[in-house]
C-alpha cells in the first residue's frame, strides 16, 4: 500500500483538485433532496409558486455544478491512474533490466512477465475505481450523515444500529470470499501453465496423438476453476440482497419513527421525505465503498508482487572505475571458486588459467563440469565466490558492467534471437553497423549463403525466439552478432553444436583469421571443434584436470584421453 | 492459408486493430453461448423480473405512508393503524423482492462461469486443431494473451455486468409502468430524458472504442517485447542492449498511456452525464409535482415515490452506460477470441480414411514440392523410395531443409504438390492420428510436460503400464539414471524441466518414442549440450530403437551416416545426391567434400 501512496505523491495538486471537485459534487447532490423538502414544506403547503420556481432554478444549478465537477474529477482520475500504472510498468521493466542471473532465477521469467503486465493492469483498474468511486462514496456518505443529523438528530439514532450491522455483514461476506479467491488464483496459474505447455509442446503432443489427453488435462483444471468461480460468485450474490434488505428495514424504521415525530409536530413531512433519501444515500455509499474492499485482496497480492521486484536490487554491483576499459584481452582466472546461491557444493573449485589474445583457448569437459559457468562468471552474470578474474590485469569487478560486456563477444549456448530483421539482430553487436559490416560479419559466421537465399536478405524478419530459422542458422547469426562487436575477448559457449561438421570447420577457420588480435575462448563438447586450439583446459567436476595442446593432453591427461576415445569410437575411427 | 510466418515480425495484433471491426457481430456470437444454458437463463430472467416487480412496487407504497402522514398533518387526524398496516405490507414486499434477487444472483453466477468454461473449452479445442503454419507464425505470448487475458476480460465483465444489465433493464421497464400508472404527465417529463441519455452515450461509446482497441493492440505488442527481453536476458545483458530495450518499452508504454487514459476518460464521462440527465429529470419532476400538488392533482406521497423512481431510473441508465464502457473492452477482447476460433483449421480428415493394418514401413516420396512462404520453395521435386527396415541418413549443411521433412511426414504441414506414401497409401488418406502412430519422433527440442517422469514416458502410449514404462526406460538406457532421482519414476519435472539435464531429457524422449513402438522412426541426432558419456548412451539407445524399423535420421555422426542404407545429401532443399556411402564417395561430389572436411579432423584425432 505504501507503494501506492508513493506513486500518488507526485500528483498532490491534481489529487487535491480531485478532492475539491468531488466535495463540491457530493454537496450539490445532497442539496437536491434538501431543496425538495423545502418545496414540500414551503411550496406545496403554502401554495407558493414563486418559491417553487426559485427552488427549481437552484436545483438545476446544483445539478449542473455536480456534473461539471464530476467531469473534471473523471478527467483527473483517468489521467492519474493511467499515468501511475504506466510509470510503475516502466519502473519494473527498467528494474528487471538491471537484474542479473541470480534475480532472474529467483523470480522466474514467466512470473516477471506477469508482474510487468497483468499485475499492473490490475492496479490501474483499482486506482481508477479508488479515485472515482473510492473517494466519492465516503464523501456522499459523510454529506448524507451530516444532513441527516442536521435534519433530525433523534431519527439519526437509527443509523447507530444500522451502520455497524451493515458493516459487519459486508465484512463477513468479504472475508469468507478471500479464501476462495486464493484457491481461484492458484487454479488460474495452473490453467496458464497447461496452456503454455500446450503451445510449446504442440509438435510432440500431435506426434504422440495426445491432443485428446491434453484437452482432458486442461478441462479438468478448467472445470475446477469454474466450480470455484461459481462458489465465489454466489457468495458475492448474497451480498447485494442482504445489504438491500438492511437498507429497506432501515427505511421502514425511519418512516415508523419519523411518522411519530411528525404526529408530535417535532418534524415536518418534507423533512421526513428528504430524510429517507439521505438514509438511502448513506447506505448505498457504504455498499459502494465495500466494493473497494472487494478489490483489495487482489490488489494487495499484485502490489506485493510488484514491490518484491522493485525492492530487489541486483546482486551484481557495478564497477567503480568507469575510466577502465579492455584493450588487449588477456583473461586470467586466478584460483576461482564459485558456488551457486543456496547450493551446497561449489561448481568451480580453484580454477586457474589464462587466455591470451591471438590464441584459441578451449575449455572442455563433461556436462556438470562447470564449463558454462565460466562464461557466466566472466560476463558477471554471477560473481565469483572466491579468487579473482582479471582482464588486462584489472579485476573484472572494477570495470563497469557496460565496459566489461562491451568488449566480450558472447555467443550463448542457446542461440537467442529476437523478433526483428536479421540486420536488426546483428546490430545488437554494434548499433550503427553499416550493411557492409553486417555482410562481412555474416560472411565470417558462414551465414551469407542462407541470408542471401532469402528474398529480403538482411531485412528478412526473424520471428520471436528465432522460430523461422533452423538451429544451425540461429547459431551462425548469434556468432555473426558477436563478430560485429569486434570484441577483445570472444566467448563461445558450445556455439557450434547445431552446425554440421563442414560448416563448423569453415567457420572456425574464418573466425580464426578474423580474431587475430582477440582472445578466443571456446567452450565445447566436440573434440573436433577444439582440436587445433592453442591451449585446451580440461575441466573435471569443477576442477582443472590439466591444460595444454591436443598432443600434450593425449600424452598425459587421462580425462582428456577418455573424452577423445569415447567420441571417436562412436565414429568408428579408432 | 493467409498467415505467413513472416507476419509475426510486426506484432500482428496491431494489424488487426486497423481492420474494420464488427462489434455487433461479436456481441451476437457471444450471446450464442447463452443459448446452451437456455433453461437456467430463463429462470434467472424470471427471478429478475419478479424481484424487480416487487422492488418497483415499494416506493409507491412508501408514498402512501407519506400521503397518509401529510393528510394527517393538514387535517389533524392521523390513521395510525392504516399506516402500520401499510408499513408491514412494505416489509413483506421488500423481503420477497430480495429473496428473488438472491435466486437471480445464484443462477447467474453459474451461467456466467459456465459460459467462460465453454469459451475456454472451445479455445483449447481450437488450438489443438490449428495448423502449425498458423501457430508458428504467432508468438506464444500473443496466443497466450488471447486465451488467458482476453478470456479473463470477458469473464469479469460477464460476472460483474451481466446480472446488472438484466436487472437494470427490468427495472427500467418496471419503473416506467409504475410512473405511468401514477401520473402520465410527469412520467412523460421523466421519459424525455431517456433518448437524450441513449444518444449521448452512443456517441461517447463510439469515440472511446477506437482507443480501447488501440490500447489492447499496444498491450499485446508490449507483452511480446517484455517476454523477449526477459527470456533472452543473457543476450540483452552481454550486448549492453538494456538501453534500447528500455527505449522500445518506453515508446510502447507511452502509446498505451496515450490511448488508455483517453479510453478511460471517455468511458468515464458516461456516468456523470447520465447522472446529470437524471438530476434534470429529478428537478423537473419535483417542480412539476409541486405545481400539480398545489392544484390537488397529485398526492405528496406520490411525489416522493416519483422522486425515488427518477433516482432509481437514473441508476440503471448509469449502470447500462457504464457497462457499455466495459462492454467495449470486452467486445474487443471477445473479437480477438473469435478471431482465433475463426482461423482455418488443419485441412479436414479424409472422409473415408484407409484403415491401417500391419504397416511394413515402405516409404515412397513422389515429386513433392513444398514452401513455407509462397514463392520461396524449400523442397522441389523431391523423390525417394525407402524399403521397410532401411535406414535413411539425411545430411547436409544447416538450413538445407532437413527438419522440413519431419514437418511433412507428420503432416504438421502438407505438401503443395506430389505425394508421400507409406505402404502405397497416401498419408493424406489416413487419419492424422493413425499416421502419427506410424511415425515415432525424437526431436532436438526435448519437450516434457509438468508431470512425473513415468507420465512423460507413458505419453508415447495411452494406458501404458508401469512395467512397460520401466522396460522402455531400460531400452533407452535411462532406467539407472531415473533410479537415482528423488522419488524415482514419480519425480515431477518442473515447469521448465530445469531439474534434469539436456542429455537426460533426450533419453526420456527416446524412451517415450520406444514405448510407442512405431514402425517408422524419425530421429534428430542432436549433439548439442550433451556430455560425451550421455551421448554414447543416446547413440546406443537410438541404434537399438532403429533395429528392424524404417528410420529417417537427421545425422551428424559419421558412423550413422556410413551405416545408412541410403544417404540423402540435401542442399537448399534439393537432394543433391542420393546413394550409399561407398557410391557417394566414388562420385567425388558434394558428399565427398562434406565427408572429407570432417574426416580431416578425425585423422588428426586418431594420431
Amino acid at each position: 500500500m505504501q507503494l501506492l501512496w508513493d506513486c500518488l505523491k507526485p500528483y498532490k495538486l491534481p489529487v487535491v483538485a480531485l478532492l475539491l471537485f468531488l466535495i463540491i459534487q457530493s454537496a450539490c447532490e445532497i442539496l437536491l433532496p434538501t431543496l425538495v423538502a423545502d418545496l414540500i414544506n414551503q411550496g406545496i403547503q403554502r401554495a407558493n409558486t414563486d418559491f417553487i420556481e426559485k427552488a427549481g432554478m437552484n436545483m438545476l444549478l446544483a445539478a449542473i455544478a455536480a456534473m461539471v465537477c464530476s467531469l473534471a474529477s473523471g478527467l483527473i482520475s483517468a489521467r492519474i491512474s493511467t499515468m501511475i500504472s504506466a510509470d510503475l510498468r516502466q519502473q519494473i521493466f527498467f528494474k528487471v533490466q538491471e537484474f542479473s542471473s541470480n534475480e532472474m532465477d529467483l523470480f522466474g521469467v514467466s512470473s516477471l512477465i506477469t508482474r510487468t503486465t497483468n499485475d499492473i493492469t490490475r492496479i490501474q483498474t483499482f486506482l481508477l475505481y479508488l479515485l472515482r468511486m473510492g473517494v466519492l462514496t465516503p464523501l456522499m456518505m459523510l454529506s448524507g450523515i451530516i444532513m441527516a443529523v442536521f435534519t433530525s438528530g433523534k431519527l439519526s439514532l437509527v443509523l447507530i444500529i444500522t451502520l455497524p450491522v451493515m458493516s459487519f455483514v459486508i465484512a463477513w461476506i468479504l472475508l469468507s470470499m478471500m479464501g476462495y479467491y486464493k484457491s481461484m488464483q492458484a487454479q488460474f496459474d495452473l490453467l496458464n501453465l497447461v496452456l503454455r505447455e500446450n503451445l510449446t509442446g504442440i509438435r510432440v503432443i500431435r506426434a504422440f496423438k495426445q491432443t485428446l489427453h491434453e484437452m482432458e488435462r486442461f478441462q479438468e483444471i478448467n472445470y475446477e476453476y469454474t466450480r470455484l468461480s461459481i462458489h465465489t460468485q454466489r457468495l458475492i450474490g448474497i451480498l447485494m440482497p442482504a445489504v438491500t434488505i438492511l437498507m429497506n428495514i432501515t427505511t421502514i424504521a425511519v418512516m415508523f419513527f419519523g411518522s411519530k415525530l411528525v404526529m408530535n409536530a417535532t418534524m415536518d413531512v418534507g423533512s421526513l421525505v428528504a430524510y429517507v433519501q439521505y438514509i438511502t444515500q448513506i447506505l448505498l455509499s457504504v455498499m459502494m465503498t465495500s466494493m473497494l474492499f472487494m478489490m483489495y485482496p487482489r490488489l494487495i497480492t499484485s502490489l506485493t508482487r510488484i514491490v518484491a521486484v522493485l525492492e530487489t536490487s541486483s546482486s551484481i554491483i557495478d564497477g567503480s572505475r568507469p575510466e577502465a576499459s579492455i584493450h588487449t584481452g588477456i583473461v586470467e582466472f586466478n584460483h576461482v571458486s564459485f558456488t551457486f546461491p543456496q547450493a551446497e557444493e561449489a561448481v568451480l573449485k580453484d580454477v586457474s588459467f589464462t587466455a591470451y589474445p591471438n590464441q584459441m583457448t578451449a575449455i572442455i569437459g563433461s556436462t556438470g563440469s562447470g564449463k558454462s559457468t565460466i562464461a557466466k562468471l566472466l560476463l558477471r552474470f554471477y560473481d565469483i565466490t572466491s579468487g579473482q578474474i582479471r582482464i588486462d590485469g584489472v579485476d573484472i569487478r572494477d570495470y563497469t558492467l557496460h565496459n566489461l560486456r562491451e568488449r566480450i563477444g558472447y555467443v550463448p549456448q542457446k542461440a537467442v534471437l529476437f523478433s526483428n530483421t536479421i540486420a536488426g539482430n546483428l546490430r545488437f553487436g554494434k548499433k550503427n553497423a553499416s550493411r557492409e559490416e553486417l555482410l562481412k560479419a555474416a560472411g565470417i559466421a558462414q551465414a551469407t549463403e542462407f541470408i542471401q537465399a532469402k528474398e529480403a536478405g538482411l531485412d528478412t524478419p526473424i520471428a520471436q525466439g528465432g522460430a523461422n530459422v533452423s538451429g544451425g542458422q540461429k547459431q551462425r547469426l548469434a556468432i555473426a552478432r558477436a563478430v560485429i562487436k569486434k570484441p577483445a575477448v570472444y566467448l563461445l559457449d558450445d556455439s557450434f553444436s547445431a552446425l554440421d561438421y563442414k560448416t563448423d570447420r569453415t567457420l572456425r577457420q574464418a573466425l580464426k583469421s578474423e580474431t587475430k588480435d582477440a582472445a578466443l575462448i571456446v567452450i565445447a563438447q566436440r573434440i573436433s571443434t577444439i582440436i587445433h586450439a592453442d591451449r585446451i583446459v580440461v575441466l573435471n567436476e569443477g576442477q582443472v584436470a590439466d591444460a595444454g595442446n591436443h598432443e600434450e593432453l593425449m600424452e598425459r591427461c587421462s580425462v582428456y584421453q577418455e573424452i577423445v576415445r569415447s567420441q571417436f569410437q562412436q565414429e568408428g575411427l579408432l | 492459408m493467409s498467415n505467413k510466418p513472416s507476419s509475426s515480425s510486426n506484432p500482428s495484433t496491431i494489424k488487426h486493430a486497423e481492420k474494420p471491426r464488427n462489434l455487433g457481430n461479436t456481441g451476437r456470437r457471444l450471446l450464442l453461448y447463452f443459448k446452451q444454458l437456455k433453461g437456467k437463463l430463463f429462470f434467472a430472467i424470471l427471478m429478475t423480473v419478479l424481484s424487480t416487480a416487487f422492488t418497483v412496487m415499494a416506493p409507491e407504497i412508501l408514498g402512501k405512508v407519506t400521503t397518509q402522514l401529510y393528510q394527517g398533518v393538514t387535517t389533524g387526524i392521523f390513521h395510525w393503524d392504516n399506516m402500520i398496516r401499510t408499513l408491514l405490507l412494505l416489509t413483506v414486499i421488500y423481503l420477497i423482492s430480495q429473496v428473488f434477487a438472491f435466486g437471480q444472483n445464484f443462477l447467474i453466477a453459474e451461467i456466467t462461469s459456465r459460459i467462460i468454461y465453454l469459451i475456454r473449452t472451445d479455445l483449447t479445442i481450437k488450438l489443438n486443431r490449428l495448423p502449425l503454419r498458423f501457430l508458428d507464425s504467432k508468438t506464444h505470448g500473443e496466443l497466450l494473451s488471447r486465451v488467458t487475458n482476453d478470456v479473463e476480460t470477458v469473464s469479469s465483465t460477464l460476472q460483474q455486468s451481466f446480472s446488472q444489465i438484466i436487472s437494470s433493464l427490468a427495472t427500467l421497464v418496471g419503473i416506467s409502468v409504475m410512473m405511468v400508472l401514477i401520473n402520465v404527465r410527469i412520467s412523460l417529463i421523466a421519459f424525455a430524458v431517456i433518448p437524450i441519455a441513449l444518444f449521448t452515450s452512443s456517441i461517447i461509446i463510439k469515440a472511446s472504442q477506437k482507443y480501447f482497441i488501440n490500447q489492447q493492440a499496444f498491450i499485446g505488442a508490449m507483452n511480446g517485447h517484455v517476454e523477449e527481453m526477459y527470456t533472452g536476458y543473457s543476450v540483452v545483458r552481454s550486448f549492453n542492449y538494456e538501453e534500447e530495450a528500455k527505449a522500445r518499452f518506453s515508446d510502447l508504454n507511452k502509446k498505451i498511456l496515450k490511448n488508455s487514459w483517453r479510453a478511460e476518460f471517455l468511458s468515464g464521462i458516461l456516468s456523470p452525464l447520465s447522472a446529470f440527465l437524471g438530476n434534470i429529470g429529478y428537478v423537473s419532476v419535483a417542480v412539476m409535482g409541486c405545481f400539480l400538488a398545489i392544484r390537488g392533482q397529485i398526492e405528496v406521497g406520490q411525489i416522493q415515490a416519483f422522486l425515488q423512481y427518477v433516482k432509481q431510473f437514473n441508476h440503471p441508465i448509469g449502470i447500462i452506460s457504464n457497462a457499455a464502457g466495459t462492454l467495449q473492452a470486452t467486445l474487443a477482447a471477445a473479437e480477438r477470441i473469435f478471431e482465433i476460433l475463426d482461423e482455418a483449421e488443419e485441412s479436414a480428415e479424409h472422409p473415408h480414411p484407409v484403415k491401417l493394418e500391419n504397416i511394413q514401413g515402405n516409404v515412397s516420396i513422389q515429386h513433392i514440392n513444398f514452401s513455407y512462404l509462397p514463392d520461396q520453395p524449400v523442397i522441389h521435386d523431391f523423390n525417394l523410395e525407402v524399403k521397410s527396415g532401411q535406414t535413411v541418413a539425411i545430411v547436409g549443411p544447416t538450413g538445407s531443409g532437413k527438419t522440413t521433412l519431419i514437418n511433412l511426414f507428420m503432416r504438421f504441414y502438407d505438401v503443395d504438390d506430389g505425394s508421400i506414401k507409406v505402404d502405397d497409401i497416401d498419408i493424406r488418406d489416413m487419419k492424422r492420428d493413425d499416421l502419427r502412430s506410424i511415425f515415432g519422433m525424437v526431436l532436438q527440442d526435448t519437450w516434457l510436460f509438468n508431470g512425473t517422469i513415468a507420465e512423460n514416458i507413458a505419453y508415447g502410449r495411452q494406458g501404458a503400464t508401469r512395467q512397460q514404462v520401466v522396460d522402455a526406460a531400460k531400452t533407452a538406457y535411462v532406467h539407472q539414471f531415473i533410479r537415482t532421482l528423488p522419488n524415482s519414476y514419480d519425480m515431477r519435472i518442473s515447469e521448465d524441466a530445469s531439474n534434469i539435464s539436456q542429455g537426460e531429457k533426450q533419453l526420456l524422449t527416446i524412451a517415450r518414442a520406444i514405448i510407442a513402438d512405431p514402425p517408422i522412426l524419425i530421429l534428430d541426432e542432436a549433439t548439442s549440450s550433451v556430455d560425451t558419456r550421455t551421448e554414447v548412451l543416446i547413440q546406443n539407445a537410438m541404434n537399438r530403437m532403429m533395429q528392424g524399423r524404417t528410420s529417417f535420421v537427421i545425422a551428424h555422426r559419421l558412423s550413422t551416416i556410413r551405416n545408412a542404407d541410403i544417404i540423402l545429401v540435401l542442399n537448399h532443399g534439393d537432394i543433391v545426391e542420393k546413394g550409399s556411402h561407398l557410391e557417394l564417395m566414388e562420385k567425388k561430389g558434394f558428399y565427398h567434400r562434406l565427408y572429407n572436411s570432417q574426416f580431416e579432423a578425425e585423422e588428426a584425432g586418431s594420431v
